[in-house]
């Protein structure tokens, strides 16, 4: 039971060599279906050969997949539109040094090839990445100085708009992985070392999530991060204006719940997946705020135009 | 609420940046672009009181700005020296929540000083204090330089014409820092490199026309350096703190006649923004405090007028009188070793006083911030009582490098000295400590 299996696969193109490639998500994997032999790909790059884009995506991807940076730009909710171009992103690549610009995924030459799993071979590479802090990404190394901060800055503010370009599907996929990486049980530790802004991630998308379900001002929701066994709590406190929700729900709930579509479903707030699955999944649900939550079973009915499924009871 | 090591709790720093995360999560939902703007206040203020930390800050401000752009929204008034401090971060990284929370700074080796008391120098010309840090001599002076020596307003003209040695024979590279002329009187710090040796008895700055300072450095015991000092918690909240240093740079801008509010964050943010970061209490005392000393300056605010302590209303008073008993004239040594507070070492060296006002001279290390440019704020509040029992208020005019990792505060009291004190009591407040210190002075 995996926290994607709400999710149906999603498709896009990203631009590679001299045309347009598909990128498939799948099962919380990318697959490059023009490159069935990413793995040769990356070696021929290593050896100095041109290393296609779509190839590169994938490692930016799998980069990522635990950085909490990609869940300050990324969208909170299904009307929050987050619009990242191609072309934009080639605009800033051009302001980077060319050997470094090279490393970034893009429009570069590369033959066109048959589908494959992501990448996730080890090759020495020309700028040797290092890795940095408990979730175990990596990053361009330099030396550190001034200018060469402010290049890898530059470096991965690209590699961040290259993930927000692939669309608000991807986007909302992209933001359940990295969620995942940090909400395991065995992440406890790691968790307390990050509070502030996982209390960030956490309350900048319940708090729309409860604006939809209640019509509250979503300034007023209170969430907290939910530690102990079972969904969590949530209640009303106060009267009139000062009336505010208090809530407190696992960092799951972003992956589980959240970035599948299930937040709000038929007027129910969706607490827990019991029986994660596409199109159709068991969730526990609050109907009210003072009510117990209920089983109930949701059914998918499509995809909003802001990239998450809709589902229904 | 406050750690023993004299800077914010690890608990305060991570409430405070919590409160602006959420204050900009906030600020991405509103459709209205001011909010941003409000983000940048918020942090503003919690590094200014000291329980955020400028990386972390310009952080948030530099994520909430890239989210915008990206729904096509005008981004916050960027950060952009302190984004440029903010150190490389690579994905996942954690930055730390206050920029001094990595090594204990009285954990650390500081090279060690010897301050010496100045005995009568050379006539007209006066030596403050003597310090001896690891590689060079600190000596805050009043030089006076003969009219011989060339118009006072050649400024460079004097120095080149002096150069310093002692009665072994070493030859000093000599340095003057932080000067001020008043007249043919230079008041600033003469630096001796290098360190003088342990036998010298004696150093001198020598001019064209014999020697224009001479300094004995006598076998002063250590415990002539150390004042009567005590040091205990500061009993105010980080908030309170801040708004407390308000106040006095509110009271320093009225006497020095600079503009009251010069892009400040409204009091109103100021205080929620503590109040949301957990370091004011609903309750305190010090926003009305605060707001009864705008409005008796005549600022729009509204406050109870006996909230205001009474040095306040001292230095206020002093200055809104039209005629004003003239400063004190005169150099005095004081040569006074502090404690540290707060992770921050000082000698307070002495004082100049003339029509310009009363300046005291004091040597720092350790510094718990980068000083801010324009009217300085080091984050720590100097009062200081006469013999008289009047109060004054030291307001720091300037921070100079004086090499090491040293650097001279100048302070303007105010009230300047209307006599010649002969003991000041300091009280000197930082984030977490304050000290109170009976110094001796000797004109």
């Amino acid at each position: 039971m995996s926290w994607f299996d709400s999710l149906p696969p999603a498709d896009t193109t990203v631009p590679c060599g001299t045309g347009e490639h598909t990128v498939r998500w799948e099962a919380g994997r990318l697959t490059l279906t023009a490159h069935p032999d990413a793995e040769a790909e990356l070696v021929l790059g290593a050896l100095g050969g041109d290393k296609p884009g779509c190839v590169t995506l994938a490692e930016t991807w799998a980069r990522h997949a635990g950085d909490l940076t990609v869940l300050t730009s990324g969208p909170r909710c299904d009307a929050d539109r987050v619009r990242v171009d191609w072309p934009q992103i080639e605009e800033l690549r051009g302001q980077l040094p060319r050997s470094l610009a090279r490393l970034i995924s893009g429009t570069r030459p590369s033959p066109p090839t048959t589908p494959t799993p992501p990448p996730t071979v080890r090759v020495t590479r020309r700028i040797h990445y290092r890795h940095a802090g408990a979730a175990g990404q990596v990053t361009p190394g330099f030396s550190g100085s001034r200018k060469e901060d402010v290049i890898r800055r530059q470096m991965q503010q690209i590699e961040l708009l290259e993930l927000l370009a692939l669309g608000p599907e991807f986007q909302f996929r992209l933001a359940g992985t990295v969620i995942a990486a940090w909400a395991g049980p065995d992440r406890r530790d790691d968790r307390a070392t990050r509070r502030p802004e996982l209390s960030g991630v956490l309350t900048g998308r319940f708090a729309p999530a409860a604006q939809e379900w209640l019509g509250i001002d979503p300034d007023t929701v209170t969430v907290i991060t939910h530690e102990e066994a079972g969904w969590g709590s949530l209640r009303m406190v106060g009267t009139g204006r000062g009336q505010r929700l208090r809530s407190s729900l696992p960092l799951s709930w972003l992956s589980e719940v959240w970035a599948c579509g299930l937040a709000v479903v038929a007027g129910h707030l969706v607490v827990a997946v019991e029986d994660p699955g596409y199109p159709e999944a068991g969730v526990l649900a609050l109907p009210a705020p003072d009510a117990e939550p209920v089983r109930l079973r949701a059914r998918a009915t499509g995809r909003s135009a802001g990239g998450l499924v809709t589902w229904t009871l | 609420m406050h750690s023993a090591g004299g800077r914010a709790a690890d608990a305060d720093g991570e409430r405070a940046e919590t409160y602006l995360r959420l204050v900009a999560e906030a600020a991405l939902r509103s459709a209205a672009d001011g909010r941003a703007d409000r983000v940048r206040n918020a942090a503003d203020v919690l590094v200014d009181a000291g329980v955020l930390g400028d990386a972390v800050a310009a952080q948030i401000i530099a994520d909430l700005n890239l989210a915008l752009r990206l729904r096509g929204r005008r981004s916050a008034q960027t950060l952009a020296g302190r984004l440029l401090r903010t150190a490389p971060l690579q994905p996942g990284q954690r930055i730390p929540l206050l920029p001094d929370q990595a090594p204990e700074p009285s954990a650390g080796l500081a090279p060690p000083w010897r301050v010496l008391p100045a005995g009568p120098g050379t006539p007209a010309s006066r030596l403050m204090a003597l310090i001896l840090t690891a590689d060079r001599a600190l000596a805050p002076a009043t030089l006076f330089f003969p009219l011989s020596d060339g118009p006072p307003e050649a400024v460079t003209f004097p120095f080149t014409q002096l150069t310093g040695t002692d009665d072994t024979g070493v030859e000093y590279r000599l340095g003057f820092a932080n000067g001020t002329w008043a007249g043919s009187a230079w008041t600033g710090t003469v630096i001796f490199f290098p360190r003088p040796p342990a036998a010298a008895r004696w150093l001198a700055i020598m001019s064209q026309n014999g020697p224009l300072l001479r300094v004995e450095i006598a076998a002063a015991p250590p415990a002539a350096a150390t004042p009567i000092a005590m040091l205990g918690p500061v009993p105010e909240t980080l908030g309170e703190r801040l708004l407390t240093r308000r106040a006095e740079a509110m009271l320093a801008a009225n006497a020095l006649g600079y503009p009251l509010e010069g892009g400040q964050p409204r009091q109103g943010e100021v205080v929620a923004a503590l109040e949301g970061a957990g370091v004011l209490a609903p309750l305190s005392p010090a926003p009305a405090r605060l707001s009864a000393l705008g409005q008796l300056l005549g600022l729009a605010m509204q406050g109870p007028a006996d909230e205001v302590p009474a040095r306040w209303k001292a230095v206020m008073t002093h200055y809104g009188r039209r005629k004003r008993l003239n400063p004190v004239t005169g150099t005095a040594t004081i040569a006074a070793e502090l404690p540290e507070i707060d992770g921050s070492r000082f000698v307070i060296a002495g004082l100049r006083s003339g029509s310009a006002g009363t300046f005291l001279h004091v040597l720092v290390d350790r510094l718990p911030r980068p000083v801010t440019r324009g009217r300085p704020d080091i984050g720590f509040s100097w009062w200081f009582r006469d013999d008289a029992d009047s109060w004054h208020l030291g307001a720091v005019e300037d921070v100079g490098a004086v090499g090491g990792g040293e650097e001279m505060l100048r302070l303007v009291l105010l009230p300047p000295l209307g006599h010649e004190a002969s003991a000041l009591t300091a009280e000197i407040r930082g984030a977490t400590q304050q000290l109170t210190a009976n110094l001796q002075v000797r004109w």
